[in-house]
């Protein structure tokens, strides 16, 4: 075999996964742009006031904190502000070595409470559990430090009522954030988690831990995290989402069934991707166990997060959330074609392996191949400008697609301006960004190989908390007993 | 060079795969901009007839008699949305006056132009504009929206038909909303509660308890919630059927949680020794409510279940009422040898003192 035909062979394979990730991604187009449309008209009854009726379930807020000492008062401001009938804040301090602690008790005007912890899920040990005198719907675990997922499990020990929400403590939400995400488990009670969209917070203004008027961030590398975000949420989980096959709940925000969690055995300490890998494992044995359930996702615009605003913490996050889908999809293997694996086993879990967790592999081996073929005389600077071309046509397309589904959804960012620097971050996603990220996340799987330790609550610096799982090329049956 | 022949068809697929690509952008682009265009139209006449309009509605409401300016077509859908929305903000006398005004205004004419129309918060409107008018003769037609499959139409349509005639309603919604499991039943409750906000009359309070009667044990747990805006005595006599021996644990436990009457207690004290901790725990929480003084020793002994939240509801109702005072529990926590029955008082006086 020449040279020549070896590259022609790389060419046609590499075409081949192409095509075969670019189908998928329009397939999950295809069926956002139907959600879209009903949830559109869906909204417009929502126009009109809603109203409480005190039939809904309670809900308890788990909140980890690890140094948080000058963010954690204004969260817990803004918890105590959301609108729902009836919720309870769990904060928990992670072994914060900083004045984590000491604020919550000034702030929160915190007594030590017997509380008769009962350990449902296993976590480090509870060194003391706190009550506001202030807030009466408000407690502190102060614990062991044992990591964010463990934090949540301590949580879950706590919380007293049948649905709990994650929230991590730089969220920024709307006041009617609960009210929405919890309405799945109204319309169908085989509900067992529900996540609403992620957008980025940069450049936004925030008062009293609200979204106050939106705007884009100044810098370019946060900018293209924005049209990110869109891909990733209004087609990406939007897509998998009526199939019952979403592959995450962010852990920035997203509200669980405590019993089916408790159930599942609480979050895993032992992955950097705890939510997504959650996620997987609660698809993997209700499905594998024959039980009815339903993960679910709304649209709306919910909760708002920081994103690095340089390539160093971007390339930290992209590092740990490429390893944390690895080892989200290590520990759920049994899921994958499993003959009761459903879609989730025969539509999600192949999609994470072939095109997200290998994906960035394939892409960057196409570019060295391609490179190299090139420099090599091998291949022609038309053939290697037609490649490039298409991958630049296609990632654009998908990202102008977002970018329309957003138009015709929610039309958060309005100003002229934001559209135009929006369309511009296309450009500049597709023109290095892309390929810089796959080069990272081919650095997350050789740092998954070898296992190298990341830590939570002591990221490099810039990088946010982790919260999401996907990087997408883009109860109680009863209620509180 | 010998290669570019040989890649021939790849190379042009690859062309033609970007040229299609960045045309459809492109296309994506200017769609989006046409849209922009087109809602910020709107949004500038709505906020337009917010103003104009707004005033004149309060004024309707505080019990004027506001001049009605004329309604020019395009801003028609706005007018009826800001009359909704106030509509649904108010209670009492001011209701019918702001009905008035949209009568006036021609809200039914508007309404029967959008009941059929292909916009979905057209129909919204118009069904949600039926009902507020109160004609009889629309019922029929709002009628025809009650099977809609979505539920945002559906429950709009019921929530017409519980203000044109509440009685009648009951006999079309609440049979649907056993087969409905995307009607949520807190969002039922509130379209229930437009016809008496307290509690539902006898009628309505019968037909509840009648379906009750039919039910299985899954759509009626379901349901049970509901019995609380359901009459005082048509509920007491549904739980105590639904209370008897031999019940699924979900009816029992959904019934426990409504127990709001000491007629029922015998039931109650039943179920405290229910081998599912689901029923026992209600059982707790029901003699917290209703209890006597002498079933201080059966919460006691509930005290000590191996169930977190039994002992929890139980050490919960030994401080109420019928049980005698927070300092009594303290004297029982230093008789107990159970450390979890023990470390649960120390919890639940903790929050009393708080």
């Amino acid at each position: 075999m020449t040279l020549l035909h070896a590259v022609e062979i790389v060419e046609w394979v590499f075409l081949a996964y192409f095509v075969a990730l670019n189908l998928s991604y329009l397939a999950l187009n295809l069926v956002s742009l139907g959600v879209i449309k009903r949830d559109a008209d869906a909204r417009a009854s929502l126009l009109l006031p809603r109203f409480f009726s005190q039939l809904e379930p309670p809900v308890s807020v788990i909140v980890p904190a690890f140094n948080e000492e000058a963010t954690i008062a204004g969260t817990i401001r803004c918890l105590l502000q959301l609108e729902y009938p009836e919720l309870e804040i769990v904060v928990v301090n992670d072994g914060s070595t900083d004045g984590t602690l000491d604020v919550l008790v000034r702030e929160l005007d915190l007594v030590r409470f017997p509380e008769a912890y009962r350990v449902s899920v296993p976590s480090t040990p509870v060194r003391g559990v706190y009550r506001s005198l202030r807030h009466r719907n408000v407690r502190v675990l102060d614990k062991e430090n044992g990591g964010k997922a463990d934090a949540m499990n301590a949580g879950i020990n706590a919380a007293r009522y049948p649905l709990f929400c994650a929230v991590d403590g730089d969220s920024v939400l709307q006041r009617d954030s609960l009210t929405r995400v919890v309405r799945p488990f109204l319309e169908d009670p085989t509900t067992i988690a529900c996540g609403g969209t992620i957008r980025v917070v940069n450049g936004c203004r925030v008062v009293d831990g609200f979204m106050e008027e939106v705007g884009l961030p100044r810098g370019w590398v946060a900018r293209v995290q924005v049209i990110e975000y869109l891909r990733a949420f209004l087609f990406g989980r939007l897509g998998w989402a009526p199939l019952n096959a979403l592959p995450n709940v962010s852990g920035a925000f997203g509200v669980f069934r405590r019993t089916a969690v408790i159930a599942a055995g609480g979050y895993r300490t032992d992955t950097v991707g705890e939510d997504m890998e959650l996620v997987l494992r609660l698809h993997r044995l209700h499905h594998l166990e024959g039980r009815p359930y339903r993960i679910s996702f709304v649209p709306d615009p919910i909760c708002w997060t920081e994103v690095p605003e340089t390539l160093r913490g971007l390339r930290a996050q992209r590092i740990r959330w490429h390893r944390g889908l690895l080892e989200s999809l290590v520990c759920n293997w049994r899921l994958l074609l499993h003959p009761r694996g459903g879609a989730a086993g025969w539509l999600t879990a192949p999609n994470l392996v072939v095109f997200e967790a290998l994906g960035p592999l394939v892409e960057v081996t196409g570019y060295v191949v391609m490179a190299a073929a090139f420099a090599l005389g091998v291949v022609a600077w038309g053939s290697f400008a037609a490649f490039l071309a298409a991958a630049f046509g296609v990632g654009a397309l998908l990202s102008a697609n977002a970018l329309f589904l957003e138009e015709r959804s929610f039309h958060v960012y309005r100003r002229p301006q934001h559209l135009a620097t929006l369309l511009a971050a296309i450009l500049v996603e597709n023109l290095g960004y892309r390929q810089l990220t796959a080069f990272w996340r081919v650095a997350g799987m050789v740092n998954w190989m070898f296992r190298r330790p990341i830590a939570w609550g002591a990221p490099p610096a810039d990088a946010p908390p982790a919260h999401d799982g996907t990087t997408l090329a883009g109860g109680d049956p009863t209620g509180t007993p | 060079m010998d290669s570019v022949a040989a890649f021939e068809p790849v190379v042009r697929l690859a062309w033609g795969t970007a040229l299609v690509s960045v045309a459809l952008s492109a296309a994506l682009v200017v769609q989006v901009l046409r849209m922009r265009r087109r809602l910020a139209r709107r949004e500038r006449r709505a906020q337009e007839v917010f103003a104009r309009w707004r005033p004149i509605l309060f004024e309707a409401v505080a019990g004027g008699s506001p001049s009605l300016p004329a309604l020019p077509r395009e801003e028609e859908d706005a007018f009826l949305l800001l009359w909704i929305q106030l509509l649904d903000g108010i209670r009492g006398d001011s209701v019918a006056r702001l009905a008035e005004v949209g009568a006036r205004m021609g809200a039914r004419r508007l309404a029967l132009e959008r009941i059929d129309g292909g916009e979905a918060l057209g129909r919204v409107l118009a069904l949600r504009t039926f009902g507020y008018l109160q004609r009889p003769e629309d019922r029929e037609r709002v009628l025809r929206w009650l099977d809609d499959p979505r539920s945002y139409i559906s429950l709009a349509a019921a929530r017409a038909l519980v203000r044109i005639d509440p009685e009648r309603a009951a006999d079309e919604l609440l049979p649907r909303l056993v087969a409905r499991a995307d009607w949520p039943v807190p969002l039922f409750a509130d379209v229930l509660a437009q016809a008496s906000p307290a509690r539902l009359s006898a009628r309505l309070s019968a037909r509840f308890a009648a379906l009750c009667a039919e039910l299985p044990p899954a759509p009626l747990a379901r349901l049970l919630p509901l019995a609380s805006i359901v009459d005082e005595h048509v509920v007491d006599a549904l739980l105590r059927r639904l209370l008897s021996p031999g019940q699924e644990p979900e009816v029992l436990a959904a019934a426990l949680r409504l127990v709001r009457s000491p007629a029922l207690l015998e039931p109650v004290r039943r179920a405290a020794s229910h081998e599912a901790w689901s029923v026992r725990v209600q059982a707790a929480a029901a003699l917290g409510r209703v209890g006597e003084p002498r079933d201080r020793e059966l919460v006691a002994k509930l005290l000590r279940d191996a169930e977190w939240w039994v002992r929890y509801r139980a050490a919960q109702a030994l401080v109420t009422r019928p049980y005698g005072a927070p300092g009594e529990l303290r004297a029982l926590a230093g008789s107990l040898d159970d450390r979890f029955a023990r470390d649960m008082v120390q919890q639940v006086l903790a929050e009393v003192r708080a």
